[in-house]
C-alpha cells in the first residue's frame, strides 16, 4: 500500500500549488495589486475567471500571488524551527541528565505560547510584516522538532546498535550524526510535512487579523478579510481564497500521512 | 501508598513544574516587551509626543528604576491580582480581563466540550467499523476538518445563518446579563466553529490509538476470556486509548485558545481575543502584557490539568518518578 | 471421548499458508508438547482452535471440543465457550494484561462474563484465584496493576485468567520463554498443579524441547505449518522417526566443544571490587556490589544469574561504558575507565561485545561493510573506505558469510545470519576479549547450536577470552571453562564449569541447577514412568 490514493492526491495538489506559487512570479492573468475600479465585484466570467474584488483586483491573480506568500512563509518558518528544533532535540538527547531536563522545561515553556500570542507580542513590540509571522511560526515550530527529535533520539539510544558504535570508540556528537539522525530522518520529514500545513493555516490566520504579510503583498487570510464585509455580495471572494487554503492543507495532510504510511512498513520491520 | 494520595503526590510535582513555566514566560513577556523596543512610553504615544507627557506617563507605568525592579514590581502586582492600569481604558487591567474572561473562557470550554464531544465518540465509531464505508466517510471528514480554516468557516457560517437563513444575530454578545441561554445561543457558532478542527483530530488520533490497542495481546487476552469484540474494545481498548487522546486535547488546547482569540473578531465577541487587538492597535502595552500573560496561564493550567487526568487514567505514571 | 481433535486443519492468511493439514488429539487429563522452531505455525494453531485468527485468515479442516465442531460454530457459542471450556495463557505476560486495570477486575472478569456475578462477588472470586495461583502469598493484592508485578508474578495472574473458569482445555503459549530459570521451573510446575486440579486437558506450546521433555505426556513436533511427528515422548525421544525431530533432538542435546585450555596465564581482563549504584524512585540499588573478577587469554568465562542481577551494568564497566562508583577495572594490565578519548582507543581495540539482539543491534540504515566495519574507528591511523571493505570482507568470510553481502543491509539476513555479522564486527580489530551477552539467546535450537560452534572454533583459532553471559545454565556448563554466579549485584558463587553445578553447596546455584531442564536428565527420570492414558496417535 505504498502507492496509496491519499499519497498520490496529497503530492498531486502539493506540487500543484508549488507550481502554482512559482508561476505567479513570471506571469498572472492581471497584475494582483492593480486597482481596476470600474470592474470591480465581477462576477466569475472568461476575463476574470474568479471575478474581482471591491477595487476591481483579479482574485485569480491574487489567489497566485497568495500561494507564493503563503508558501515562503511556511517554509521559511518550518525551515526555521526545523534548523532550531532537531539540533536542540539531538543535543538533549545525548547529553542526557539535568540538560535534558532543562532543555525540555525550556521547550515547554516556549509550548506554552501559542504561535499566535507569539505573533502578537512580536507585532505589538515591531509592528506587522511578514517576517514577524516567520518568527512566530518558526519559534513556536521549534519545540515541535525538539520533541520529536529528542523522543525519537532516546529511544535511539537504547537500542544496541548505539552501544556497538559507543562500544567502535565513537563519541556522543558523531553518534547523533552519523547513527541518530538518519535514523529519524523520515520522522522529521513526515512532521515537516505536517507542520507546513500548519505554517499555511497559521499564515493565513494572522494575515487575516492584520499580523501577516502587509499589504499591497497579497496574501489569502488577507483576501478573505478584506472579503467578509462583502462576502453577501460577492460571495466568490471569499470562497476562492478559503478553497486555495483548504485545498493547500488537504494536499500536505494527505501527503503527510501517506508519507507516514509509506514509511512505517520500513520502521516496523526494524523493530 | 493509596491511590489518592499517588495521584496527589504526582500533581504536587506536577504544580512545581507548572509554576516554574509561568514564572519563566513571565520574564519572557516582560523582556519582549519592556526591554526589547526601547522606551514603551515614546512608543506608546506615538512619533509626536510632548517630552511632558512622555515623562508623565513613564513615571504612572513605573517605568522609571532598573529592569529587575520593574519587574518585580509587575509580577508583585500579578501576584496580588494588579496587572496595573489601562492607559486607553483608564481602568485596571484586572477588571478589563476579568470582564472579557466571562465570555472568552466559557466559549474555549464549549468548543472543548463539543471537540471531545464529537471527536472523540467519531473516532471509537471509526475504528470499530474499520476499513468500512463509514470508517473511510468519517477519516474523509476529519481530513476536510483538519484543513478548512476556522475563520474562513466562521465567515461561511455567518453568510449562512445571518443572510441566507435570515436569522438576525449571528454575531455579537447580548451579555450574561440578558440571560443565560441568550447569552451561550451566541456563544454557540463560534464554539463550533472553534471545535471543529480539533474534533477532527481527536477523532483520528481516537481512531488510531484504538486501532493500536486491538492489535495488543491484552486484547487477545480479553477475547480468550470470552467477550465479544465490541465489548473487548470498550472494556479494555478505550481506557489504553484516551491515554494519548489526553495528551492532544493537552497539546491542542493552545489552538484553541489561539483560534478563539481570531474567532472572537469575526463573530465581534467582546472577549480576551478583541481586547488585546484593541490594545495592539492602542499600542497599550500594559494590557497587552496583562491578557497574555492570563492567556498563557489558562493554556499551563489546562495542561496540568490533563496531567493529572493522565495519572488518574494511567496507573504507572502515580509511581514517584 | 477424545477432548479435542483438529483433522486436517489448514490455515491460510493473505494467501500465505500458514497451517498445512495439523491433525492433533488430546484427551482429558493429559499434556500434549507442541514443540517447533519459531514460525512454525504453533501459536496459529493454538488461536485456531480459540476461533482468534487475524482478519483475513482462512480456516478449513475441523477442530472438535467434546466431539462439537468448533470452526462451524456461530461466534456467540464459541463466545460462550472462549474462557470457560477453553482457557489460554499467552506468552507475554506483560503484554498479555492491561495495563491501567487492576490484577483484580481482570481476574474478576470471566467470572462477570459467564457466571454473570455482580462486580463484588465476582472480585471475590478473583480473590481466591489469585491464592491458588501464590500470588496472596506473595503479597500481591487485588488492587495491585500488572507494572508493580514481577515477569513470575504476571505469569501467574495471566494462568489465573486462564484457569479462572477451570476450563476442559488449557492452552498455554510458550507461558515460561519471558522468564528466568528458576521462575520458569515454578511456573511449570504451578501450571501442572492446576491443569491437575482442573482435571482438563493442558496443550503446551513450546520452543524448548528439554524442558517439555520433563512433563508431556506426550509430543508433537512442529515443522512449517506441519505435525511431522507425534508420539509419546519417551518414545518420541528415544527413536524419533523423522528427520527433522532428530535434528531437533540432536540440537538440543548438542555440546559445543569447548577449547583447549593452555597453562594459567596472566590475567588478561580484571574487575576489582567494582561497585555501581542507581537511583531509582528516591532508593538507590546497588547493580554492582564489590564485583571482583579476572579472565586469563584465551578463557572462556560463564556468567549466570537471573535478569537483574546486573549481569549487563557489569558488561558495561567492563566495556568502560558506565563509569563505576568504586573499584576499577584494568585490560592488559592498564587501567581501562570510561572518557579520556585518545588514551583509551588502543585498549577499546582490544574489547569487544555481541549483543543479544540480532535485530537491534545494527543500524538498520547501513550496509553490512559499514556495520562490520565500524569498530576500525579505533585503528590509527584511520582506515580508508577499502581497507575497511577488505577488513570487513575478510571477517565475514571467516564467519562463514560471503564477501558478496558487504552492501546488504540488516533486514536482509535471518537472525542466525545476523549473529555471524555481529561476531564478525566484535572480531574486525582483532581483539583479545569478546563479552558475549546473551548473544545466542534468541536464536533457534539448530542456528544456536551453529552458532555456539562457531564461536569455540573463533576463540581456539585466535587465543579469544570470552565472558559468556547467558541464563541458560545448561549452555554455560558445557562452553565455559570457569562460571560465576550472580546474584543482586554480587557474585555469589565461582568454580569450574565442569564440577561447579554438581559440587556447589550454594543455594543458589543448586537452585539454578535444580530449575535447569536438560534432555538426557528429563529422560532418565522418565524411564519406567509409566504412561496410561488413552492413547490417541495421529501423523
Amino acid at each position: 500500500m505504498s502507492r496509496s490514493p491519499g499519497l498520490l492526491v496529497g503530492a498531486g495538489l502539493t506540487l500543484f500549488f508549488a507550481l502554482l506559487a512559482l508561476a505567479s512570479l513570471l506571469w498572472t492573468p492581471f497584475d494582483p495589486t492593480a486597482f481596476d475600479v470600474p470592474a470591480r465585484l465581477q462576477a466569475p466570467s472568461a476575463a476574470h475567471w474568479f471575478g474581482t474584488d471591491h477595487f476591481g483586483r483579479d482574485v485569480l491573480s491574487n489567489v497566485m500571488a497568495g500561494a507564493r506568500t503563503s508558501i515562503s512563509v511556511a517554509i521559511v518558518a518550518v525551515g526555521l524551527g526545523m534548523a532550531i528544533g532537531v539540533p536542540f532535540g539531538l543535543f538533549a538527547a545525548a547529553a542526557g541528565g539535568a540538560v535534558d531536563e532543562w532543555a525540555m522545561r525550556a521547550s515547554d515553556i516556549v509550548f506554552a505560547f501559542p504561535a499566535l500570542i507569539l505573533a502578537i507580542l512580536l507585532t505589538a513590540v515591531l509592528g506587522p510584516g511578514a517576517l514577524n509571522a516567520v518568527i512566530a511560526i518558526g519559534v513556536f515550530n521549534a519545540p515541535v522538532f525538539a520533541r520529536l527529535a529528542r523522543g525519537s533520539a532516546l529511544s535511539l539510544w537504547r537500542r544496541e546498535f548505539v552501544l556497538a558504535a559507543r562500544v567502535a570508540g565513537k563519541g556522543r556528537a558523531r553518534i547523533s550524526v552519523e547513527h541518530i539522525l538518519p535514523n529519524i530522518g523520515d520522522l522529521v520529514i513526515v512532521q515537516g510535512t505536517i507542520q507546513f500545513s500548519l505554517g499555511v493555516l497559521a499564515e493565513a490566520g494572522l494575515s487575516y487579523v492584520g499580523l501577516g504579510a502587509a499589504p499591497p503583498t497579497p496574501s489569502w487570510g488577507r483576501m478573505l478579510a478584506e472579503s467578509q464585509t462583502i462576502a453577501a455580495i460577492a460571495p466568490w471572494t471569499a470562497i476562492f481564497p478559503g478553497l486555495a487554503i483548504v485545498l493547500c492543507v488537504l494536499g500536505l495532510n494527505l501527503l503527510g500521512d501517506g508519507l507516514r504510511d509509506a514509511f512505517d512498513p520500513k520502521l516496523r520491520a526494524r523493530r | 501508598m493509596t491511590r489518592a494520595g499517588a495521584i496527589a503526590s504526582y500533581a504536587g510535582r506536577r504544580f512545581l513544574s507548572l509554576a516554574l513555566t509561568l514564572l519563566a514566560a513571565s520574564v519572557v513577556i516582560f523582556v519582549l516587551l519592556q526591554i526589547a523596543p526601547g522606551d514603551p512610553a515614546a512608543y506608546m504615544m506615538g512619533l509626536n509626543a510632548d517630552p511632558r507627557a512622555l515623562e508623565a506617563l513613564r513615571a504612572e507605568l513605573g517605568l522609571a528604576g532598573p529592569p529587575v525592579e520593574r519587574y518585580l514590581n509587575w509580577i508583585g502586582g500579578v501576584l496580588r491580582g494588579d496587572f496595573g492600569v489601562s492607559y486607553t481604558y483608564r481602568a485596571p487591567v484586572s477588571s478589563l480581563i476579568a470582564e472579557r474572561l466571562a465570555v472568552s473562557g466559557p466559549l474555549a470550554l464549549l468548543a472543548l466540550a463539543l471537540a471531545v464531544g464529537v471527536g472523540l465518540p467519531l473516532g471509537a465509531v471509526a475504528a470499530a467499523r474499520r476499513g468500512g464505508p463509514l470508517d473511510a466517510l468519517i477519516m474523509a471528514a476529519t481530513q476536510i476538518g483538519l484543513a478548512v480554516p476556522n475563520f474562513w468557516f466562521a465567515i461561511l457560517l455567518v453568510f449562512v445563518f445571518s443572510i441566507v437563513l435570515g436569522w438576525a444575530s449571528a454575531g455579537g454578545f447580548p451579555g450574561w446579563d440578558a440571560g443565560v441561554l441568550p447569552a451561550l445561543r451566541s456563544l454557540l457558532l463560534p464554539a463550533l466553529v472553534l471545535a471543529l478542527p480539533q474534533a477532527a483530530i481527536l477523532a483520528r488520533v481516537m481512531r488510531s490509538a484504538l486501532i493500536d490497542a486491538q492489535g495488543r495481546q491484552y486484547m487477545l487476552t480479553a477475547r480468550a476470556k470470552g467477550l465479544s469484540e465490541s465489548e473487548a474494545l470498550r472494556r479494555h481498548a478505550f481506557r489504553n486509548a484516551l491515554i494519548p487522546a489526553l495528551t492532544i486535547i493537552g497539546l491542542q488546547f493552545s489552538f484553541l485558545v489561539a483560534g478563539g482569540v481570531i474567532i472572537e473578531n469575526v463573530f465581534y465577541l467582546p472577549g480576551l481575543g478583541r481586547l488585546v487587538f484593541q490594545a495592539i492597535t492602542q499600542r497599550d502595552l500594559i494590557v497587552v502584557q496583562g491578557v497574555v500573560l492570563v492567556l498563557v496561564l489558562i493554556v499551563v493550567t489546562v495542561n496540568f490539568l490533563v496531567d493529572i487526568a493522565y495519572a488518574v487514567v494511567d496507573p504507572r505514571l502515580r509511581r514517584p518518578a | 471421548m477424545t477432548l479435542l481433535r483438529t483433522e486436517q486443519l489448514t490455515l491460510a492468511i493473505g494467501g500465505a499458508r500458514i497451517l498445512d493439514g495439523v491433525s492433533l488429539a488430546l484427551d482429558r487429563g493429559e499434556t500434549l508438547g507442541l514443540v517447533g522452531e519459531s514460525g512454525s505455525g504453533k501459536s496459529m494453531t493454538a488461536l485456531s482452535i480459540l476461533r482468534l485468527l487475524p482478519d483475513g485468515a482462512a480456516a478449513s479442516g475441523a477442530i472438535s471440543l467434546e466431539g462439537v465442531n468448533l470452526l462451524a460454530l456461530p461466534e456467540a457459542e464459541m463466545r460462550k465457550r472462549r474462557g470457560r471450556d477453553v482457557g489460554m495463557a499467552f506468552q507475554e505476560p506483560m503484554s498479555a494484561l492491561n495495563p491501567v486495570q487492576t490484577i483484580g477486575r481482570q481476574l474478576a472478569e470471566p467470572f462477570e462474563i459467564h457466571r454473570g456475578l455482580p462486580r463484588r462477588e465476582a472480585l471475590a472470586e478473583a480473590g481466591r484465584l489469585i491464592d491458588m495461583v501464590g500470588l496472596k502469598a506473595a503479597g500481591v493484592g487485588l488492587d495491585r496493576y500488572p507494572h508493580e508485578l514481577s515477569g513470575g508474578q504476571r505469569q501467574r495472574a495471566v494462568l489465573a485468567i486462564a484457569v479462572a473458569l477451570e476450563p476442559k482445555l488449557l492452552i498455554a503459549d510458550e507461558p515460561t520463554t519471558a522468564l528466568d530459570a528458576a521462575a520458569q521451573a515454578e511456573i511449570v510446575r504451578l501450571l501442572m498443579t492446576l491443569a491437575e486440579k482442573a482435571g482438563c486437558g493442558l496443550l503446551f506450546i513450546t520452543h524448548d524441547l528439554p524442558l517439555i521433555a520433563g512433563f508431556a505426556d506426550r509430543i508433537a513436533v512442529m515443522h512449517r505449518g506441519r505435525i511431522v511427528e507425534t508420539g509419546r515422548t519417551r518414545d518420541l525421544l528415544a527413536a524419533p522417526a523423522h528427520s527433522y525431530s532428530r535434528a531437533l533432538i540432536a540440537a538440543a542435546a548438542h555440546e559445543p566443544k569447548r577449547p583447549a585450555r593452555r597453562a594459567p596465564a596472566p590475567a588478561l581482563m580484571t574487575i576489582q571490587d567494582g561497585v555501581k549504584s542507581f537511583r531509582k524512585g528516591g532508593a538507590t540499588r546497588r547493580a554492582l556490589d564489590r564485583v571482583s573478577l579476572a579472565i586469563e587469554r584465551g578463557e572462556v568465562v560463564g556468567l549466570v544469574g537471573e535478569s537483574g542481577s546486573g549481569k549487563s551494568t557489569l558488561a558495561r564497566a567492563l566495556l568502560a561504558l558506565e563509569r563505576l562508583d568504586e573499584g576499577r577495572v584494568t585490560l592488559g594490565g592498564e587501567p581501562f575507565m570510561p572518557g579520556h578519548g585518545r588514551r583509551m582507543r588502543p585498549l577499546r581495540r582490544r574489547i569487544q561485545i555481541v549483543f543479544q539482539d540480532p535485530y537491534g543491534s545494527f543500524d538498520p540504515r547501513q550496509r553490512v561493510w559499514r556495520i562490520v566495519s565500524e569498530p576500525m574507528h579505533l585503528v590509527d591511523p584511520k582506515p580508508g573506505v577499502e581497507a575497511r571493505r577488505k577488513a570487513a570482507a575478510d571477517m565475514l568470510v571467516r564467519v562463514g558469510l560471503g564477501a558478496d553481502v558487504l552492501d546488504k543491509y540488516p533486514h536482509e539476513f535471518s537472525g542466525g545470519q545476523r549473529q555471524r555479522i555481529a561476531i564478525a564486527r566484535a572480531l574486525v580489530t582483532q581483539p583479545d576479549i569478546v563479552i558475549l551477552d546473551e548473544a545466542v539467546s534468541s536464536l533457534d535450537v539448530s542456528t544456536r547450536a551453529q552458532a555456539l560452534d562457531l564461536l569455540m572454533e573463533l576463540s581456539a583459532a585466535m587465543g579469544l577470552a570470552y565472558l559468556f553471559i547467558s541464563h541458560d545454565v545448561a549452555t554455560v556448563r558445557a562452553i565455559s571453562h570457569r562460571v560465576l554466579v550472580m546474584k543482586n549485584g554480587a557474585i555469589v558463587d565461582e568454580g569450574p564449569a565442569a564440577t561447579l553445578f554438581e559440587t556447589s553447596s550454594h543455594p543458589y546455584t543448586r537452585a539454578l541447577k535444580a530449575a535447569t531442564p536438560d534432555l538426557a536428565g528429563a529422560l532418565a527420570a522418565r524411564v519406567g514412568a509409566s504412561y496410561d492414558g488413552a492413547v490417541e496417535e495421529t501423523t
